[in-house]
């Protein structure tokens, strides 16, 4: 099909593909990389933000002269007193991975009941697997449409006698009103747990968001913001809790000595032991953390304007209030004429890392059981549909944001073309 | 050797400057990781299972004789996701004398471990074992070849199939190890193995699952991960991926493999000739016929003949700076949740309660020198040889609390750092 006058600009891809001079100018969407042609973003972008490998070998030069790769080495002892003052809590448990984490710490509040953990619907695909292995069972609410939190109103209309906490997740728009969550949740003595996988603390102590919360749960994995190859790790000011999980991530081992006592949680061991050469990692990422979430600022502002120019484009994420996002996110609607999984096909082909972000709505996912508060949740529904996960800082650059908004602005004039064509090859 | 004034428990100077421990803590050549750990930053991929997981479950697929290699964060997480993926539902038949995370992992997964006791002799469930502990809530067994010793394959495989069970594998402690030949990791339906730093193929953590079964395989591959789409409809999902880093080290360390059991065999036979003939004092012995990794150098001290126990012992070398390791203990009926519950229903567990109290782990792997066996041998002996004057003189000495706490900080558990 041949484009007609004004089609796509070929300076865009020129521009994408400087490397490469001999790229014909693109006329139809034949050109279009989901129908053969060429990717926009073929060249892979420089490795940013990661710790030099040199300071790497560095550490594990330590790692090996000390024989001690796991079992609370000295670099898993340093991450935690780093991470405690970053945030300014007394504790930070470093775990082999967040999912550890809330595995851990939702056992260890059930107290040996079954019960079930308020949730939002629209969270990390994980979370439910998280509760199930803890022994309970998911309540999902609805979020707020603007926050994309939970709301502390349903919240409480969801709470029972079998309710056991509350998961508050921090997404992409920070933690909602948390505080809110956390008095509603507090005068009915339950507690609430924060999910801030998706997200990192900026401030901590009196100005941290979340300080209501129990505890809140951060990752070290390799796509959030401090990688740490594989981690996680829990943030709490409380004693109890903080002593509970480091016995419990070691097996409940060794036993209380002559006089000690366990601590004060019925917990259930197992390994999620952080090891040093993951430790050493996220050591090195933190010392850059401050060059990335500048770095991440720039590119949110870049989407903000490739979003301004785009119909039924929103930007849905950014720092606010002490958070900063790990992901940049969109929402993708009418009047553009793409659906939101149409436009991931079509970005994916030009080498365009995006993916759908929170979708589907947990309590649709399939095989998913657990209770749903109220008749439907139609917010998060709707926002499953919508959001669109978009490469951060360490993928792509403020200029090629410019030129991906480019391109989308010629999709966009050629929308209903292309939209036919995709829906020919069942890509809906 | 020492006179009973010159241990360090009453005052002389410790035998070794540094701590000499139990666990393997090989570490792999440092040339060959820091190139693994180049080419990992070179490439971006840090995990998700990425090129270096794959290449390490290939290779120890084909190290095991497997047709599937499932890696994993650890054998914990190893456990936990092949006792759900069996689709299991109700009550799993695991030995009393094991590691905690056997038990915690079967109870991670939704299901009931019901201890059983073991053989005096081999430390091992065995058929006649098992069979008592098994009601109409069974599902599956789940055995656990101790210091790298088949757990009656055969006779276990008939059981679960006389009673339509489940037969599965703790392997922790087995790779390179053999039964009538065979490679240990294709026994029952799955087997899983550690790759943690005290292990002798030392991952940093780390575990793999190894099973003949396709449909298994898939379903531990979707299972280990929250992400992408599931090749198999699995209902529960966790984090439970290996690293690049973990594959790197473990790796490096697998190439090492024949070369760290060549070295523990040699450990292993100083122990033998240090200590064979000691009486009241039993090292666990390997069949010759069998490969065996040597990564445990386990004693049974029988107080009756050597006139100290092992917490005796135990203590006196630790202020030596040998660290040995009470494994197992306690026993699992003994620990926190399965302390009478359910799952200690058989009552009593004798040769459990006996072994917990009798083995002691000595120092192996590549930290300890053949010549430090020798003298931890001497050590042993001149011990035992005094054994009565040491017990009077330790007895008096607690009481009047003149010990020497050099062992302070090192508890039966975390001596193998």
């Amino acid at each position: 099909m041949t484009i007609g006058t004004g089609g796509f600009n070929p300076r865009i891809r020129q521009r994408a593909r400087a490397a490469d001079a001999t790229t014909p100018a693109i006329r139809c969407i034949d050109r279009l990389a989901i129908f053969g042609g060429s990717p926009l973003l073929s060249s892979p972008t420089p490795a940013a933000f990661l710790p030099d490998i040199e300071s790497y070998l560095g550490l594990l030069d330590q790692i090996f002269e000390h024989r001690r790769l796991t079992n609370d080495g000295a670099l898993v002892q340093r991450l935690e007193d780093r991470l405690g003052r970053h945030h300014r809590k007394r504790h930070c448990v470093a775990l082999a991975n967040a999912g550890l984490g809330f595995m851990m710490l939702l056992q260890l509040l059930a107290g040996g009941r079954r019960g079930e953990v308020i949730m939002p619907a629209l969270a990390d695909p994980g979370l439910p697997h998280f509760i199930d292995w803890a022994g309970q069972t998911p309540r999902f609410c609805d979020v707020d449409k603007d926050t994309h939190a939970l709301d502390p109103q349903s919240v409480a209309a969801a709470i029972g006698e079998r309710t056991i906490a509350i998961l508050a997740v921090c997404g992409s728009l920070g933690p909602g009103d948390i505080t809110g969550l956390c008095r509603v949740a507090a005068a009915r003595h339950i507690p609430v747990v924060c999910d801030a996988t998706a997200a990192f603390a900026t401030t901590g102590g009196d100005r941290d968001p979340a300080k209501a919360c129990l505890a809140a749960i951060f990752s070290l994995d390799a796509t959030t913001l401090l990688n740490g190859f594989e981690g996680g790790y829990v943030a709490t000011d409380d004693d109890g809790v903080a002593a509970a999980l480091r016995w419990q991530r070691n097996f409940c081992l060794p036993l209380p000595g002559p006089g000690e006592r366990p601590p004060p949680y019925p917990v259930l061991g197992l390994n999620a032991k952080l090891n040093e050469l993951h430790a050493a990692m996220a050591l090195l990422s933190l010392d850059r953390l401050g060059e990335r979430l500048a770095a991440e600022a720039l590119c949110c502002e870049a989407y903000r304007r490739m979003c301004s120019r785009l119909p039924g484009w929103g930007v849905a994420s950014g720092s606010r209030g002490g958070w900063a996002p790990c992901a940049a996110v969109a929402t993708v609607r009418a009047p553009w004429p793409l659906s939101r999984d149409q436009t991931v096909a079509l970005l994916r082909a030009e080498e365009v890392a995006v993916s759908p972000y929170r979708s589907p709505a947990l309590h649709l996912a399939p095989g998913r059981s657990g209770s749903v508060s109220g008749s439907a949740l139609p917010v998060a529904e709707s926002l499953a549909g919508d959001l669109l996960q978009l490469p951060g800082a360490d993928a792509i650059s403020p200029a090629a944001i410019a030129t991906l908004g480019e391109y989308l602005a010629s999709v966009a004039a050629h929308g209903a073309a292309i939209a036919a064509r995709l829906a020919a090859r069942g890509i809906a | 050797m020492k006179t009973a004034a010159e241990l360090a428990a009453f005052g002389g100077a410790p035998a070794f400057a540094e701590p000499v421990h139990v666990a393997q803590l090989n570490l792999p050549d440092r040339e060959q990781v820091r190139r693994c750990f180049r080419d990992i930053f070179q490439r971006r991929r840090f995990t998700g299972n990425g090129p270096l997981v794959d290449t390490l479950e290939q290779a120890f697929a084909e190290r095991v004789g497997v047709a599937h290699a499932v890696c994993v964060a650890n054998g914990t997480v190893g456990l936990m996701i092949l006792a759900r993926a069996l689709g299991l539902d109700g009550e799993v038949v695991v030995p009393a004398f094991t590691f905690a995370a056997t038990a915690q992992a079967v109870s991670w997964a939704g299901l009931t471990p019901i201890l059983c006791d073991v053989a005096g002799d081999t430390h091992m469930i065995t058929a006649a074992t098992v069979r008592p502990a098994l009601t109409q809530s069974t599902t599956a067994i789940l055995g656990v070849h101790a210091w790298g010793r088949a757990c009656e394959p055969e006779a276990l495989q008939a059981l679960a199939a006389e009673r339509g069970l489940c037969l599965f594998y703790d392997a922790c402690h087995a790779i390179g190890c053999t039964h009538r030949g065979r490679p240990i990791g294709g026994f029952g339906r799955a087997e899983v193995f550690s790759f943690h730093a005290t292990k002798i193929v030392n991952g940093a953590e780390g575990g793999c699952i190894t099973t003949g079964d396709a449909d298994l395989a898939a379903r531990l591959r979707t299972m280990r991960s929250c992400t992408g789409a599931a090749a198999e409809p699995v209902a529960w999902r966790l984090n439970g991926g290996m690293s690049e880093a973990q594959a790197a080290l473990a790796l490096v360390s697998l190439q090492e493999l024949p070369r760290n059991i060549a070295a523990n065999r040699q450990r292993y036979e100083a122990y033998r000739a240090g200590l064979g003939d000691v009486p009241g004092l039993a090292l666990v012995g390997y069949d010759a016929i069998e490969a065996n990794n040597f990564e445990y150098v386990v004693v049974e001290i029988d107080e009756t003949r050597t006139g100290l126990n092992r917490d005796l012992l135990f203590r006196l070398l630790a202020a030596e700076n040998v660290i040995c390791r009470g494994h197992f203990y306690p026993g699992i009926h003994r620990l926190a949740p399965y302390a009478g519950s359910v799952s200690t229903r058989a009552g009593s567990f004798p040769q459990t309660d006996r072994l917990c109290a009798r083995v002691l782990q000595l120092p192996s792997g590549q930290p300890v020198s053949c010549a430090a066996v020798g003298r931890i041998c001497d050590l042993i002996r001149g011990i035992l040889a005094h054994s009565e004057e040491i017990s009077a003189r330790f007895a008096a000495a607690e009481r009047g609390g003149r010990l020497i706490a050099h062992e302070s900080g090192y508890s039966w558990y975390d001596s193998d750092i």
